[in-house]
């Protein structure tokens, strides 16, 4: 395994050298440039401008300095935010976005597999049904309505919770955390009741039944672990995008994450920042993924590690 | 790696800004105000940050040679005095008296020459550079900024002695003193800058001359500033602390406001006017800006080359149910180019008061004429921004050419810099537009329109250019006033614009607050306000 | 699990009822489940109020009358936007184009989806890796990314709006699809159709793919929602539909952002949306329960 872990860690690189060769070519192909938000600067001046950021070289030659710069762990200037490095915004922002992230999708996890086994095991009966609209409502409310409806009752309503910021008590993080995870439940407790109906039917399941197991043990034992796996197959990539920062619940809530580069970045065609978030992001989805297949493998022992 | 020996630093500073803090904080209770502000901060940097909200902070940390008054208008900053010379063309300032930096080094005229050096310096790669290029025409400025020059004493901004600071302009620009504030013409502290290079203004190596020093800037998260005491007029500073809160979501700063935690908003969502001042009364403040909105036509691509069809779309629109009825929000029907200005004459354009049933007619009339009918219909795309009136100036707009003259018009809303970007590439057929005036004078905006400027609009009018050049060298301002508006009525009459309205600026402002006044520009010094 | 006596796969899992076709034995246990049926009829009558409505009604703007309230007697039953436009029927309007591009959009991020896991996930080994990495490289770009490539490269147009939402979200389904397969993959009807002759690509389309079909179909339901969802911010960012054409997607983007001041705005396309999606995730329960070759 420890073998595994090495080979695909070492697969990684060319993954990464790929992904950021795609998008910084593909960013210079779109229209616009960082310094068309300003109308009045002469021909000479964005010269200057595009030679200050070495925009001016050919894109390969661009493209090589960047990478040789990257493998230096030297990721550049943000260009729209001249007063940090991109390194500095990521390592400013990454911690409060993964806080955010990981507790979101660890209430997700938790109450979303608890509502798939409930509704699993009482199939089509009222518990099934609530737990079956409770997912639909967290789905078809978007966090856009939920987030401000939030903080208008327990924030400024109710006065139980802060409205919004990110100061050190944990009564800030009560309302993202749920907001965020709230469509996450839903996800996770549809699938994770499609995939026990799924496994309570495989024949392994009920010979375990016919042998005179019980119940409880049946679905410890063996239904849960089988049921898992389509729930870790989502978790790992989900985690990934959530504890990346949402841009919605960042901004409803004024958390100072990274979810805002992503869309920031490519709007203001800030590419060294676009660069450093696609790397970063890109690490974190395959160290995700990763994760995922190894989870997978305890889970599943006919899931080898080839 | 990068990023762990970030945070090491990170730790150190911080404990270093605790103890600042600490020092810093008088005895008694302080008074802090929390204001609002609507983007993350880009740069700090006095000489390169161009966006005007970045400028709050700047006009608070910062002073120029002149200072906006509560109402905006210029007041002796550093300068204690200064002259005009009889043709318009040298300004001389004479510092005050023991004028310091934060750090206790003396501030010197030669500062605030090295501000304007490292603005125009090509390496700084600033956006600002064409205040001194083009709206006020320093000497020598534009060939150093463009890199023809390298010496910087060919820039025409000299400190003849310590204390005097002469400023020599190609062309009179009777509306200079609104450009030499702190936002414009900041001063620069060498020293750190020559230490520290770019990261001379984190909050641990900045060295400011305003009435407020920076102590902490948490990306997306706030600004927070401490009271000066090496600042001139320190005695008269009331509010010990300023955190500029940064709330995206204007919602929300609504909420916070509500809720007593945000004193001052950046905005007001349109939607809530109403319901706010009927809830706050006067705290609801809603006044004009410098910015203007309008519809451009690329009058370079048929059949947008015939004025019979731009007129035709002018007298389609109903401007004032656009504005008045759709848009709301505090934005004001505006059917001259140039915002609404005091004494400043301004021209309209001639359908906008036409009466509704006559205006009509003279569209379809016009539209038939130039060719378009129910056989020929005319298709065309709205290139908009995605702010939330620019949307829906464009989208009423669309629905009205629809039912008027039945044009298929499509709105094409993009991210800003898309958005002018398509206008950059000449791609675009009806762009729109607006124009933010650097100052709330007819003249930032009329230069802006000469067709010498190449703004990218490709028309060409002698008349304007005759009466603009007349006005740029006419001292007295009723005159000057009539005479740019003869050149804003040759470019109306071209319809290559269809001017629509003149933006608000919005604040929420909690009436434990005093000093607050509303004025176009925008400018609202922490220093001038205090908090009970 | 070794120690589990495991039956012979493949004969077994396609049991018949006597006397009626597998298809009409399955319909027939599809329209026993009121829940389903019911959701059907709503469906429908959503469906054809938007796609009919707007033929019928007045559409033209009323300039005399912007943000008229609710009053069920008037012309205007549900009030009028700003623009003076029956918030009714552009609510109707809306939803014929994201019905449209979230069936269709749903429908085709599926058939990729599950083609490609499969396909990876059986046949393992270095086509899995790259088939993989092929996926995991195009979900470490992040989403806005993709979008503005897309944007430049078609042009801004309907088609480009679908491939955008296709692109984006075809992956996560990918990856579930084959991690099903790579577990089919060892099963015994598996082995025993490989032993039979079939090729892998037979038993690809045949065996793995409507097996992993049973999982995706639980999260097809959500992608009908997610693709309306993205459509709206899709729009927001100018790629989307294009003003004075509306959809579900933009009108409750608009109307969340007048929380404050006109509930309406939301409201109705929002509880139309929902009714929607509700409707969804009971005909999916149900056509799984019926069609389901394990159920008996």
């Amino acid at each position: 395994m420890f073998q595994y872990v090495v080979r695909r860690t070492l697969g990684s690189i060319p993954t990464l050298f790929v992904l950021a060769a795609i998008t910084f070519f593909m960013m210079r192909v779109a229209p616009g440039d960082p310094f068309s938000g300003n109308r009045r600067l002469t021909p000479e001046v964005l010269a200057n401008l595009r030679r200050a950021f070495n925009l001016d070289l050919p894109l390969w030659e661009q493209f090589w300095r960047y990478i040789w710069g990257v493998l230096h762990f030297d990721f550049g200037p943000s260009i729209k935010n001249r007063d940090y490095s991109v390194s500095e915004l990521i390592g400013i922002g990454f911690p409060t976005s993964l806080e955010v992230g990981m507790w979101a999708m660890l209430v997700a996890a938790i109450i979303g597999i608890a509502l798939g086994i409930a509704g699993a095991l009482r199939r089509n009966t009222s518990v099934d049904y609530s737990v079956g609209a409770i997912a639909m409502v967290g789905l078809a409310i978007p966090i856009f309505v939920i987030g401000p409806v939030a903080q208008s009752y327990f924030g400024l309503h109710l006065r139980w919770l802060p409205i919004s910021g990110w100061g050190d008590s944990w009564t800030y993080r009560i309302l993202p955390v749920l907001t965020l995870a709230l469509p996450n439940i839903a996800y996770i407790s549809r699938l994770m009741r499609g995939s026990m109906i799924e496994i309570m039917r495989t024949n392994y399941v009920r010979t375990a039944r016919a042998k005179g197991l019980g119940e409880r043990r049946t679905i410890l034992r063996h239904a849960l672990k089988g049921a898992l796996l389509p729930v870790v197959a989502y978790l790992g990539p989900a985690t990934a995008i959530t504890i990346t920062g949402s841009i919605v619940v960042e901004q409803i809530f004024s958390i100072p994450g990274i979810g805002r580069y992503f869309v920031d970045a490519a709007i203001n065609r800030d590419y060294p920042l676009v660069m450093g978030v696609t790397l970063f992001y890109g690490s974190i989805v395959i160290f995700a993924n990763l994760l995922t297949d190894i989870v997978r493998g305890l889970l599943d022992p006919k899931v080898s590690y080839e | 790696m990068m990023l762990a020996n970030y945070s090491a630093r990170m730790t150190i500073s911080g404990m270093i800004l605790a103890a600042i803090v600490a020092l810093a904080q008088p005895a008694a209770a302080e008074s802090v105000l929390t204001r609002g502000m609507g983007s993350t901060i880009g740069t700090l940097d006095p000489q390169i940050n161009f966006l005007a909200y970045e400028g709050f902070i700047l006009d608070d940390i910062y002073e120029g040679l002149v200072s906006p008054d509560p109402a905006g208008e210029p007041v002796p900053g550093a300068a204690e005095t200064w002259d005009i010379s009889d043709d318009g063309l040298t300004y001389t300032f004479h510092l005050r008296d023991g004028l310091k930096w934060s750090n206790g080094d003396p501030l010197v005229a030669q500062d605030f020459v090295n501000g304007v050096i490292r603005t125009l310096d090509p390496a700084t790669a600033s956006d600002k550079g064409y205040i001194f290029t083009s709206t006020i025409s320093v000497v020598g400025a534009a060939a150093f900024n463009g890199g023809e020059s390298t010496d910087p004493a060919s820039v025409g901004v000299s400190a003849p002695d310590d204390k005097t600071v002469v400023i020599q302009l190609e062309k009179p620009a009777p509306y200079a003193l609104y450009i030499l504030n702190s936002f414009y013409f900041p001063p620069l502290h060498k020293p750190s800058f020559e230490a520290f290079g770019g990261d001379f203004i984190k909050p641990e190596n900045i060295v400011t001359n305003g009435a407020y020093h920076l102590i902490e800037n948490v990306p997306q998260s706030h600004v927070t500033l401490v009271k000066s005491p090496t600042y001139w007029g320190a005695d008269s500073v009331k509010i010990d602390k300023v955190i500029y809160q940064i709330t995206e979501d204007d919602n929300t700063a609504v909420k916070l406001f509500k809720a007593g935690e945000q004193d001052i908003t950046y905005d007001i969502p349109s939607d809530q006017i109403e319901a706010l001042t009927a809830e706050f009364g006067d705290q609801v403040h809603v006044t004009s800006s410098t910015e203007t909105n309008y519809l451009s036509f690329n009058i370079t691509k048929p059949p947008f080359d015939d004025i019979r069809v731009r007129q035709a779309l002018a007298m389609a629109l109903d401007r004032d149910a656009i504005i008045n009825k759709v848009v709301k929000g505090g934005y004001v029907l505006n059917c001259g180019y140039v915002i609404p200005v005091p004494n400043y004459p301004q021209p309209q354009q001639a359908d906008c008061a036409m009466p509704k049933d006559e205006r009509v007619a003279k569209a379809q009339e016009l539209y038939a004429e130039a060719g378009f009918g129910p056989d020929n219909v005319l298709a065309l795309s709205i290139e908009s921004s995605n702010n939330d009136a620019y949307k829906k100036i464009a989208e009423t707009a669309a629905v009205m050419w629809k039912q008027t003259l039945g044009v298929e018009a499509k709105v094409n809303a993009q991210d800003r810099d898309s958005w002018l970007a398509a206008f950059n590439d000449g791609n675009w057929q009806v762009f729109n537009d607006n124009l933010v005036g650097d100052f709330a004078g007819p003249e930032t905006f009329l230069a802006y329109m000469d067709p010498r400027a190449e703004a990218g609009y490709g028309w060409q009018s002698p008349e304007y250019e005759a009466a603009y050049d007349k006005a740029m060298s006419t001292e007295d301002q009723a005159e000057r006033y009539k005479l740019l508006a003869e050149a804003e009525r040759a470019l109306l009459d071209t319809y290559l614009v269809i001017p629509l309205s003149s933006s608000p600026s919005r604040a929420l402002v909690n009436s434990r607050v005093s000093g607050w006044v509303d004025n176009p520009a925008g400018w609202h010094s922490t220093k001038y306000m205090s908090v009970q | 699990m070794s120690e589990l006596a495991i039956q012979p796969g493949t004969s077994e899992e396609h049991g018949v009822q006597p006397g009626l076709s597998p298809f009409r034995a399955s319909l027939h246990r599809f329209r026993k489940n009121r829940l389903a049926v019911l959701s059907c009829w709503v469906l429908a009558i959503i469906v054809l109020a938007c796609f009919i409505g707007p033929l019928l009604l007045p559409t033209e703007a009323d300039w005399d009358n912007t943000s008229a309230p609710i009053d069920l007697f008037s012309a205007h039953p549900f009030g009028t936007d700003d623009l003076g436009r029956d918030h009714l029927i552009r609510s109707l309007e809306g939803g014929r184009v994201s019905l449209g591009l979230g069936f269709f959009g749903a429908i085709v991020s599926v058939l990729i989806s599950v083609v490609y896991g499969a396909t990876a996930g059986y046949l393992g080994g270095w086509v899995d890796n790259w088939m993989m990495r092929a996926v995991d490289i195009l979900l470490s770009v992040p989403f806005m990314f993709l979008v503005i490539l897309i944007n430049v490269g078609l042009g801004k147009s309907n088609t480009s709006l679908f491939v955008a939402v296709v692109i984006t979200l075809w992956l996560t389904p990918a990856v579930i699809a084959r991690g099903q397969a790579v577990s089919l993959r060892s099963r015994e009807f598996i082995e025993a159709a490989k032993a039979g002759g079939m090729t892998p690509w037979q038993i690809i389309l045949q065996h793995i793919a409507p097996n992993s079909v049973n999982v995706i179909i639980v999260y097809s339901s959500l992608l009908v929602l997610e693709i309306i969802l993205t459509e709206s911010f899709l729009s927001f960012l100018g790629i989307g539909v294009q003003a004075p054409a509306a959809s579900w997607g933009t009108l409750v983007n608009d109307g969340a952002g007048r929380i404050e001041s006109d509930l309406r705005l939301l409201l109705l396309p929002g509880s139309m949306l929902a009714a929607v999606l509700f409707c969804l995730n009971y005909i999916t329960d149900g056509l799984r329960d019926a069609f389901d070759p394990n159920e008996r």
